[in-house]
């Protein structure tokens, strides 16, 4: 039997479908767009369930509300489960009456039933079952309440699905009216509320016209904290360890074996290396993502998304975009997948777009390298400079993309309530996430870190070389050099191709910077790279920090925006004003100095 | 007859009109802004800007702009 679980966003659903399927559910994503697809079989049956994303109407407003309102229409579907949240029946039920509208039979799960008393709710729910013409089941996914009820109500394959009368008009408004007035006939006789719920003091403290914002920033800086500092940094520590530690193992391993010397710098640098650069970061994805994740299930995004509404809304952006470019100082990555909150397709393609200007910790190397050495009395303001140059840089670009005032956009959204998030399910959510994330990116990183191995380990008469300056690399970098004149006021090959290498990882640059200048960490009293004043270090810099992202952020972005044109673009424009910027910041500043 | 965004907060008014347009008009009605139904504004962000309503006991928050399209009568 094929069943479909149907509900309002916020509803319990997706915790319902894993207590239903345990195990046993297949993730993907629903064809062309990042929504989720959760397809499971419901334990001890073989029916199979999906759980169709979050939805208030099947008139559909949103992406996921018209995959809901799409699948119902054009699949077979059997039977129905509609979750609702029983302390919010009156709208929940509008869904039901479209429901019912379709003929198919339906099995009304009543969840979140632990929350009547509090609520000071009293509901009837076979009253309810009656007037609907539906089965009726009072359950709670996160008290595990009522779940083998459900279970033996889908098994009895005996659905009352009998007729309830609702005029329907010629006139869609008319209809909804219709629907409602139903309803409240209907909520009229089966619910009883005594006394007030109290929900609205958290916000008094969280919306707080005084310091509702502090606390914001508190909160992001404790989750900026946790993921790049405390956790992430240790784990991605001990992950490079163990990736240091295993290149050596592999090494002595292929000595023994007499592995012939390009094999094990392929497999070393090339392989081990490119996976190594995905796996050090996943632990910060890992702790974002739980924070992230945690701050949508209390509720606090909702209200994230409404304190700073008014700021970002004047560019253009969403309330919720704040999140992407405070994940991204730390990491492109998993800012560009956060912006998946973010409902407004448009604004969420800007944020997505915009991300990656913001100076990842994969720069800072860079950054340092270049304050230190040209500014050593100015070495935090210049530092701090490049950063609010990304801050106006992203508030410039929003506001000149930003829509005209005839395609208006609009807020509209439930504030849930807030709740205590089911830990067993964020976890699990969240290692499904970040394993999602090595399965895409991964491949690309490794495929792109052998093509960059085979670059520079190829000579240009095809033979295998350890010399860089006798690589093909070195050779693209003599051919395109010219391209950084304006910037570098210098033909440098050398320094053309450690911002090539930037594409890689941007912690690359200085990498190669090293090796090029002999591997000395004084890299510009090196010859190579001597001629470097520090304007043109300034603006080389500059033009790091805003051309085209690593390829794993690329790759993410391919993933999220599902369409390879848009990522061609926004790589090509970010790499385009990076260069204008960098060549200008030369240019005027040569004139001035 | 005012506009629900000129009413101050925590006072219950009647819904009597929507002026918005198209698929926001059906939004809004699906939400369940439809006319005779009880409204009160119960939270305000501190930008004053959006905030939230209440009604049929759950809480919707619109813009000011969006508050700006329902017209609401004082005598519940």
């Amino acid at each position: 039997m094929n069943i479909a679980l149907v509900g309002n966003q916020n509803s319990g659903k997706s915790s319902l479908f894993n207590i239903l399927c345990g195990e046993k559910q297949k993730i993907g994503n629903w064809p062309g767009v990042t929504i989720e697809e959760k397809i499971g079989i419901i334990k001890n049956t073989n029916h199979t369930l999906i759980d169709l994303p979050g939805t208030y109407s099947l008139i559909p407003y949103s992406k996921e509300e018209e995959i809901t309102a799409e699948y119902i229409k054009n699949n077979s579907v059997d039977l129905i489960i509609n979750v609702i949240d029983v302390t919010l029946l009156e709208r929940s039920l509008y869904l039901t009456t479209q429901l019912k509208e379709t003929g198919i039979p339906i099995i009304l799960a009543l969840n979140m039933c632990d929350l009547l008393e509090k609520e000071h709710l009293k509901i009837d729910p076979k009253e309810l079952g009656k007037l609907f013409g539906i089965k009726v089941v009072i359950i709670s996914s996160k008290k595990k309440i009522g779940v083998s009820e459900l279970i033996n109500e889908i098994n009895s394959n005996n659905y009352l699905n009998e007729k309830i009368y609702i005029k329907k008009n010629q006139s869609l408004e008319k209809t909804i009216e219709n629907r409602y007035d139903f309803i409240d006939l209907v909520t009229q006789r089966v619910l009883k509320k005594e006394g007030n719920n109290s929900d609205n003091k958290l916000d008094k403290i969280f919306l707080n016209k005084y310091v509702g914002i502090p606390i914001f920033v508190l909160v992001m800086t404790i989750v900026y904290y946790l993921s790049t500092n405390i956790v992430g940094n240790t784990l991605s520590l001990f992950v490079e360890n163990i990736i240091d530690s295993s290149i050596l193992t592999i090494n002595d391993v292929l000595l023994k074996c007499k592995t012939s010397e390009w094999l094990i710098s392929l497999i070393n640098d090339g392989i081990v290396v490119g996976v190594g650069s995905v796996l050090t970061f996943l632990p910060q994805l890992l702790v974002l993502f739980l924070c992230i994740n945690i701050l949508e299930n209390t509720g606090y995004m909702s209200r994230i998304a409404m304190l700073l509404d008014k700021l970002f809304h004047w560019l253009g952006l969403s309330g919720k975009s704040l999140i992407p470019f405070i994940v991204g100082s730390g990491c492109s990555v998993p800012a560009i997948m956060t912006a998946r909150t973010i409902e407004n397709q448009k604004e969420r393609e800007k944020t997505i777009a915009l991300t990656s200007f913001i100076p990842c910790s994969a720069k800072l190397p860079l950054i340092v390298l270049i304050s230190s050495f040209f500014f050593p009395n100015y070495q935090g303001l210049v530092a701090v400079s490049l950063y609010f140059l990304a801050i106006f840089v992203i508030v410039f670009l929003s506001f000149i993309t930003k829509k005209r005032k005839s395609e208006e956009s609009f807020f509209i959204s439930e504030l849930p309530k807030y709740q205590f998030p089911n830990l067993r399910y964020v976890f699990k959510d969240t290692l499904c996430k970040c394993w999602d994330f090595i399965k895409r990116a991964g491949s690309v990183i490794l495929f792109s870190s052998i093509i960059v191995w085979c670059l520079s380990h190829i000579s240009t008469s095809i033979t295998f070389t350890n010399d860089i300056s006798a690589s093909i690399l070195a050779f693209l970098g003599k051919s395109i050099s010219f391209l950084f004149y304006p910037i570098l006021k210098t033909n440098s090959w050398e320094a053309s191709i450690s911002a090539l290498q930037g594409i890689i990882a941007k912690e690359q640059v200085v990498a190669s910077m090293e090796i090029l200048a002999d591997n000395t960490k004084n890299i510009f009293s090196s010859g190579t790279f001597s001629f470097f004043t520090p304007l043109t270090a300034y603006s080389f810099c500059v033009f790091n920090l805003f051309s085209a992202p690593c390829i794993s952020a690329i790759a993410t972005l391919k993933q999220e925006l599902k369409s390879t044109k848009k990522v061609i673009i926004i790589v090509m424009l970010q790499t385009l004003f990076a260069y204008i910027l960098a060549s200008s910041i030369s240019i005027i500043g040569g004139i001035f100095l | 007859m005012k506009k629900l965004s000129e009413i101050e907060v925590h006072k219950k008014v009647k819904i009597v009109g929507l002026k918005s347009t198209g698929k926001y008009r059906i939004r809004q009605m699906e939400m369940g802004l439809i006319p005779g139904t009880i409204v009160e504004i119960v939270k305000v962000s501190p930008f004053n800007d959006p905030l939230t309503i209440s009604l049929r006991g759950y809480q919707l928050t619109m813009r000011k702009s969006e508050l700006d399209l329902i017209e609401v009568e004082e005598d519940l």
